[in-house]
């Protein structure tokens, strides 16, 4: 086993591949391209629906691909950057939306019979904020079922499969989204995270995905599970691509309740300060004692550690609550808020939802007002016992998934494994999480680490991540899709 | 409440089934509402009791400003 480095197998599953080879430039590079006129936004539109054509039948990442439109709004890109109208980082930049999010005039499925018929009037806000920005919307990207189910046999549609080995699951609930950016689909996509979605399908997908404090990006036209869990923030294949996006997503809206009061800010500030003079703090006991991470995970952790050490940072060990009183009051939020979303469709339509998705719904019809208070009760409780670690130190290093994904038709070993995580703790407490690639398992699969800040410093959370992908280098890492295929 | 472990068939587990309104899929799943059941009773019983009897659940989500 090595976890730090890839292992000679591993290695030979991985392409190192030109930064001019366009499928897997990131934003930032496809952005200096165009100014520098060695790509188009047409040409890349091209290329992009070209590989997703050849690909996407072995990976399921996409609901629906709108090449026309994608290639219209490429051709205005390029008209508006020719006549020197550039808007900025994402201007001709395609985007993936997760298809729980409302395009205007497109089918919202949530990846489900329930939502057929629905087409959306509007733009989500995160999707105007993204146009604004002068993105190109590509298409709408694979989840699971109404961000609460998994890969099944009997959904609706087909499940998204991994990139790194298409056996393999790709995490989730926002798997298209990971899954089409591992697979060079795209340098950028939208998620949604209530227990860790964006975090789980960035980890075992090897990309980067950003879950910002609660109530700093806007959740109008995101269908909800969980009201006072649920975050949208974006995944992608390099840190400085999460924090344009984040330039473009982040700020008030009034149209979302929970969006809270903020100011501009420029979430790439930092992003070159490295981490000489932070503070990290090692939550070990969740992933080494409150329950037990596979040795892999474990070891690709102490490496993270050691390597922001070596970067000249102060990285210690730091005590939080037992990691089953976040969870345990997280899944007691999480399962009677989303009974409420979906009570009168279970009593009505239960044939019409895939088996794991009805099993998880159903169980909040069965907790009782007391126990969703006392959940309230302790969330507060432990809301102040994170903010209190964060007040000793600048970022806590977290484990992401304790286990490299499983098989995606081995039922038992999903049950088993999918559970097994430290990022719900988070959507609890509300504060920003960072999921980050730190190494790869002995089978050629991505091992995950998260960063967690304080509230509303993502600032300082894309700094610890800028810093510690120059240092790994693990974001140069792709799967090699025919490799996979085979 | 019912009790952990509840069977598909037993009156309580009917009774609340029915109470929620899921009378199609007592008859259809009856194996996902047994799940659904003992997940609410094993979730219930993972809750830590809290010492501190006036600990306050407001406001439920903190939505903190960035201003």
């Amino acid at each position: 086993m090595n976890a730090s480095f890839p292992a000679d197998d591993a290695a030979r599953r991985q392409e190192k591949i030109p930064a001019h080879e366009p499928h897997w430039m990131t934003a930032a590079q496809i952005a200096a391209a165009y100014r520098a006129r060695s790509l188009s936004p047409v040409e890349l539109v091209q290329a992009l629906v070209e590989r997703i054509a050849g690909y996407d039948p072995q990976i399921n990442a996409f609901v629906s691909l709108d090449a026309d439109s994608a290639l219209a709004q490429a051709r205005l890109a390029q008209d508006e950057i020719a006549a020197g109208g550039w808007r900025g980082p994402l201007h001709g930049v395609p985007v993936g939306i997760k298809d729980l999010i409302d395009v205007a005039g497109q089918p919202t499925t949530c990846h489900s019979p329930i939502m057929a018929g629905h087409v959306a009037r509007e733009d989500a806000t995160v999707v105007r904020r993204l146009r604004a920005a002068g993105a190109i919307v590509l298409g709408k990207l694979s989840l699971h079922e109404f961000a609460i189910g998994g890969p099944n046999g009997d959904g609706f549609y087909p499940s998204a499969r991994n990139p790194w080995n298409t056996r393999r699951q790709p995490g989730g609930s926002s798997s298209g989204s990971g899954a089409a950016l591992a697979a060079g689909f795209l340098p950028l996509a939208l998620g949604t995270d209530t227990g860790g979605s964006i975090r789980n399908p960035s980890g075992h997908c090897g990309v980067v995905g950003l879950k910002p404090t609660y109530g700093a990006v806007s959740r109008r036209g995101v269908f909800p599970l969980c009201f006072t869990l649920d975050h949208v923030g974006p995944m992608a294949r390099s840190v400085e691509d999460l924090a344009e996006a984040m330039n473009a997503l982040a700020g008030h809206d009034p149209g979302d309740p929970g969006s809270a009061p903020s100011r501009a800010r420029d979430f790439a500030v930092d992003l070159e300060r490295g981490v000489r003079g932070l503070r990290f703090g090692v939550v070990r006991h969740f992933h080494e004692t409150d329950a037990r991470a596979s040795d892999e995970v474990i070891a690709a952790i102490d490496q993270a550690a050691e390597t922001l050490r070596r970067e000249g940072a102060d990285v210690r060990d730091i005590q939080l609550p037992p990691l089953q009183q976040f969870t345990s009051a997280q899944r007691v939020i999480f399962h009677a808020e989303s009974w409420a979303v979906h009570a009168n469709w279970l009593r009505e339509r239960p044939a019409d939802y895939s088996s794991t998705a009805r099993r998880k719904l159903m169980v909040g019809a069965f907790l009782g007002a007391g126990d969703y208070v006392q959940a309230q009760r302790w969330r507060t409780q432990l809301i102040d016992a994170v903010d209190s670690a964060l007040r000793d130190v600048d970022v806590l290093i977290v484990a992401n998934s304790f286990d490299p994904a499983c098989e995606i038709g081995d039922e038992p070993e999903f049950v088993r494994t999918y559970g097994r995580h430290a990022r719900s703790p988070f959507n609890l407490t509300g504060h920003p999480a960072l999921a980050l690639m730190c190494g790869l398992s002995g089978e050629g699969l991505p091992l995950s680490v998260q960063f967690v800040g304080r509230a509303h410093d993502e600032v300082t959370l894309l700094r610890a991540g800028a810093a510690f992908e120059r240092a790994g280098q693990w974001s140069r890492c792709h799967p090699s899709l025919a490799l996979c295929a085979a | 409440m019912a009790a952990a472990g509840t069977g598909a068939t037993d009156a309580g587990f009917l009774f609340l089934a029915r109470d929620a309104g899921l009378q199609q899929a007592v008859s259809a799943f009856p194996e996902d509402l047994r799940f659904a059941v003992q997940t609410a009773a094993q979730l219930r019983n993972t809750l830590f009791s809290l010492d501190d009897a006036t600990a306050e659940p407001w406001p439920p989500m903190v939505v903190r400003s960035a201003a």
